[in-house]
């Protein structure tokens, strides 16, 4: 990354490629295979573009890497909802024959998935992994969308604190 | 989105060199002596200043305890906020710190309700000191939100509030000192106008994350 701050386009574009690897494995580990792991990678890849100029090259790196994925995927996670909206309302818009997701099997290899309580880890892998609508969630687990909406609120900000625990 | 090998290529076609960010604390530090400074001087010449200010500070151990920790607050607030725009910097021990500092603040105001360290008095009141309190709070604020933008926001939102609480601080407290004592009329019309720069800046972190995101989806 020093190389980098210096301008060593090569140094730079080897140390992009290591590192979305390694972002992408931290991903999978933390939060299992979600649909939006190679955006949040991306994500992450223009943040470390953005804030290379705040690594303090007499520190270690990552802290300042993870600080940042780890802020991405939270923001990822957040903004999925809003986006299962948006693609439902257009595919309503577009009268699109109404299919039903897919039936994906979640591998919960996401250790901090795992250690959210049951009923939280259910409702964010159904919304946010699955990628089912709120009110999809809220037939599959037998709930009202209120209540999907809470546990999805609070499942994220116990990520969110186990991530910054970490 | 395109693939990530194209981004890469991208991103690190015609890198340009940075300087890395060093002694962040400094910057901090005079950003926040420069405040009371201009805020100091912009007082003096909007009014005079309570002639026993100085002589209450040193006969009233509990008034003084209270502008120095009002002003210490802000000072760690400062450096907890600015710290909140690097990433992975630690700063659990300053969030302790700024917290029990503006306990001890909050405290001494507080009790001062009831038992007032100095004889309630009009004498230095300037009129309209509320709105002297908000008006000087916003350079600072500005100047301030402007140098942890050059950083990289994690959390813009809360880290322009903790900064719109600081420099609403400073010229809070220091109103504390330039205008009459009173504590329900420091609380109501020197305390309360600084907070509110709190909320105000953390609309405006809203107003500018939210346009942030547009431009980046079109």
């Amino acid at each position: 990354m020093a190389r980098a701050q210096s301008g060593d386009e090569a140094s730079y574009r080897q140390l992009l490629k290591e590192l979305s690897g390694v972002i992408y494995g931290f991903l999978l580990r933390r939060i299992g295979p979600a649909h939006f792991a190679e955006d949040c990678v991306q994500e992450s890849l223009v943040a470390i573009h953005q804030a290379r100029h705040t690594y303090d090259p007499s520190r270690r790196f990552r802290p300042w890497l993870f600080a940042i994925v780890r802020h991405k995927a939270i923001d990822m996670l957040r903004r999925q909802g809003s986006y299962e909206r948006a693609l439902l309302r257009q595919r309503e818009m577009q009268q699109a024959e109404t299919v039903g997701p897919d039936v994906v099997e979640v591998d919960e290899q996401g250790a901090l998935l795992r250690s959210l309580v049951p009923g939280q880890r259910e409702a964010i892998t159904l919304t946010k992994i699955v990628g089912l609508t709120t009110a999809e969630a809220a037939r599959e687990m037998n709930i009202s969308e209120s209540a999907v909406k809470v546990r999805v609120h609070r499942g994220i900000g116990r990520l969110k604190q186990l991530m910054e625990a970490e | 989105m395109a693939s990530t090998e194209q981004l890469i290529g991208t991103l690190s076609a015609d890198l340009a060199p940075v300087k890395p960010l060093r002694g962040g604390d400094a910057l901090v530090a005079l950003w926040w002596l420069l405040g009371i400074g201009a805020v100091a001087f912009a007082m003096t010449l909007m009014a005079p200043w309570r002639s026993t200010a100085l002589a209450q500070l040193l006969s009233a151990p509990r008034f003084a305890l209270e502008v120095t920790s009002g002003m210490l607050a802000s000072g760690f607030v400062a450096l907890y906020a600015f710290r909140l725009a690097l990433p992975g910097r630690s700063r659990k021990g300053l969030f302790v710190c700024a917290v029990a500092v503006a306990m001890v603040w909050l405290s001494v105001v507080i009790s001062s309700l009831f038992w007032p360290p100095l004889e309630p008095s009009t004498q230095g009141a300037r009129h309209g000191c509320y709105l002297h309190t908000v008006v000087l709070a916003v350079p600072p604020a500005i100047l301030a939100c402007w140098l942890a933008s050059r950083r990289y926001l994690l959390r813009p939102v809360y880290t322009f509030a903790c900064l719109g609480l600081v420099a609403g601080m400073i010229p809070a407290v220091l109103m504390q000192l330039g205008c009459m004592y009173g504590p329900v009329h420091g609380l109501m019309f020197h305390i309360l106008p600084g907070v509110l720069l709190m909320p105000l800046a953390a609309v405006v972190a809203m107003g500018v994350s939210t346009a942030r995101r547009r431009s980046l989806a079109r």
